[in-house]
């Protein structure tokens, strides 16, 4: 039945996918995409947010670091080889994943809030060192003159390229949670001891989906340096870090598409309300505390229970007894 | 000259204790890494500010920072984490919220603006020690530092009360067996997690600066004060903060840049080698599941 009917709206999807990324050839003012493309450049970091604490339902607050590496990685890359852009982000990206996994080993030696500290102080500690590298990253003054691949320039291709990763993310992010593949993350997720006992290791499983999500973000932070020309540490402050859990909370953690409409939405949001509200950040608060307090799956949960019953929230966010016998089991320590 | 670093180090260590004092005893309680710390911080900071601004006097000014704060912390926690007593994820993630909310409204009623703290008479004073001039304000922080960690001691240790909040951080479970109401507690230590984040705001402003950003700006210090001393524990909190502020003391004196940098390669460190901290019992290892 589910077979059939996605079936049926495929060439409806398809259709809509190739409309949001070719839009602006029918007309968009060159102002509005140019907005538009920042909103989904951080939908794709809002998106690969969702695989942490959607599926693996660990709460980063460093994920920014990964995002600053898609920055900094490219940007140096192209000072020192003046290699297309588009090349560079790949290398970037694909490089991120042995580092990333390395990183989420040791991290993932904890849990909890304990996580949560060891990923906001790694990430703190890189920001802290591209601050003060001056001769490599430039520090506060960032790395400016970045000679970007020419095509780069116009604002309908700049648009059309992050557009597309985006449709490609998130389109196969959700094959891949309803695979097998996806199941077993899942599964690791909610239950760890039951999982290892089917023989899944749970540090495994979690190292390998956050290297997955840290890649993305650093695809997200290389289009963002692509889209500014220049290098800030503020790209991998702890800021950064807060906005895209708070996008990812919103749009709802374990629905792709939550978070992406809330990536591509907020920051709409933000760039037209700033001019009229100076207070965005206070608005944005409130709504996330009773975000996570009366809609723990966010924006994609007003449907995705009906859609896919099989689907549940992280245990994190829903509290219950799968996190009252974690808490025992911690008391025992 | 170096009898001066070490006592600028100590006095930062008292600072940073009481910064980092309510925090860790929330996390002992409530397993609850409080974000929102830092927006307490705000209120106090601001607080002590208005009413220095006030003519009220140092210590009332100081005390009333840690009043307000603390109300404002409990109102938080009955309104906001209480709810969620059975989702730590969702309470912290809630703190982060509570956090970004305060410091935006500090921002809206007060502005970005440094504001200028109004210091009189002995406390904007220097003492020549060791031959060289040093602010009295310093001496007033060790002094703080202490009285607040014997208060403390005392609580935990002298009173019953103290008794079952240590009860209830041992395990929960077992506490309220025994009888214990540990929701009561709970609020109660959250509270006082407000009030001493409050005091150390009101504390922050002569030698930090009153300013918006100032709760984010010491949040990182507070994560790697309770980190090194082990969550949930007073004493190693205070160790911590001695730790840590002499670190900052003597590496800002030879390398000013640095000290940050050592100071969170240490918490990382300890994170991975002893999640425990120095003298903390809080498990924070994941029990490995081999395949």
């Amino acid at each position: 039945m589910r077979r059939s009917r996605s079936a049926r709206l495929l060439p409806l999807a398809a259709l809509l996918g190739l409309a949001f990324v070719f839009w602006p050839w029918l007309g968009g003012s060159p102002y509005v995409v140019n907005l538009v493309t920042g909103g989904v450049i951080w939908a794709i970091f809002a998106v690969s947010y969702d695989l942490v604490l959607g599926w693996t339902g660990e709460i980063s607050f460093g994920h920014a670091l990964w995002f600053g590496a898609g920055v900094y990685g490219v940007a140096l890359l192209v000072q020192a080889t003046h290699w297309d852009t588009l090349l560079a982000l790949l290398v970037v990206a694909v490089a991120t994943v042995p580092v990333a996994f390395v990183v989420h080993l040791v991290s993932l030696r904890l849990r909890g809030a304990y996580f949560a500290m060891i990923t906001f102080a790694v990430a703190e500690f890189a920001y802290l060192i591209v601050q003060n590298a001056t001769s490599i990253t430039g520090g506060t003054n960032g790395l400016t003159g970045i000679l970007l691949s020419p095509y780069l320039l116009q604002p309908n291709i700049l648009y059309a390229i992050p557009a597309a990763l985006l449709v490609m993310f998130v389109l196969g992010l959700r094959a891949v949670g309803r695979s097998r593949t996806g199941r077993i993350v899942h599964a690791v997720r909610d239950n760890p001891t039951r999982a290892a006992l089917f023989g899944h290791n749970e540090v495994l499983v979690k190292g390998v989906t956050l290297a997955a999500a840290s890649a993305l973000a650093a695809v997200a932070g290389g289009l963002y340096l692509a889209y500014q020309g220049m290098a800030f540490p503020d790209a991998m402050n702890s800021n950064t870090s807060f906005t895209v859990l708070l996008m990812a909370v919103i749009g709802g953690a374990d629905s792709i598409w939550g978070p992406a409409v809330a990536g591509i939405g907020l920051y709409l949001l933000e760039n037209s309300l700033t001019a009229t509200t100076a207070h965005w950040s206070l608005w944005l608060g409130v709504v996330y505390v009773l975000v996570v307090r009366f809609l723990p799956l966010g924006l994609g949960g007003l449907r995705s229970d009906r859609l896919w019953p099989w689907r549940t929230a992280p245990a994190i966010l829903q509290g219950g007894d799968a996190v009252a016998a974690d808490q025992d089991k911690g008391d025992r320590g | 000259m170096i009898v001066n670093v070490v006592l600028a180090g100590i006095s930062l260590a008292a600072f940073y204790f009481v910064l980092s004092a309510g925090l860790s005893l929330v996390f002992g309680i409530m397993g609850v890494l409080n974000f929102a710390s830092a927006g307490y911080f705000l209120i106090g900071l601001y607080a002590s500010w208005f009413l220095l601004g006030q003519h009220s006097g140092f210590l009332l000014a100081t005390l009333g920072a840690g009043v307000i704060a603390g109300v404002v912390a409990l109102v938080v926690e009955y309104g906001l984490l209480r709810p969620l007593y059975r989702n730590p994820g969702g309470q912290l993630l809630t703190t982060l919220g509570v956090m970004l909310i305060l410091s935006e409204a500090v921002n809206w009623v007060f502005g970005p603006q440094i504001q200028q703290e109004p210091m009189h008479g002995v406390l904007a004073q220097t003492l020549p020690i060791a031959g060289l001039p040093f602010p009295v304000y310093r001496l007033v922080l060790i002094g703080a530092g202490l009285v607040i960690y014997g208060l403390l001691m005392l609580l935990m240790r002298g009173t019953s009360l103290g008794l079952k909040v240590r009860a209830g951080v041992e395990s929960q479970t077992l506490a309220e067996l025994s009888g214990i109401r540990v929701m009561p507690l709970r609020s109660l230590i959250y509270a006082l997690g407000g009030v001493l984040a409050g005091l150390a705001g009101a504390l922050y402003g002569p030698f930090g600066g009153v300013y918006p950003g100032a709760g984010t700006d010491t949040l990182l210090l507070t994560f790697i004060v309770v980190v090194i001393g082990g969550l949930g524990s007073v004493a190693g909190t205070l160790v911590a903060s001695l730790v840590i502020g002499l670190a900052e003391a003597l590496v800002g004196f030879f390398a000013p840049n640095l000290a940050l940098t050592v100071n969170v390669l240490a918490m990382i460190i300890v994170l991975v080698l002893r999640p425990q901290g120095l003298l903390g019992q809080a498990p924070g290892r994941r029990d490995t599941h081999a395949a």
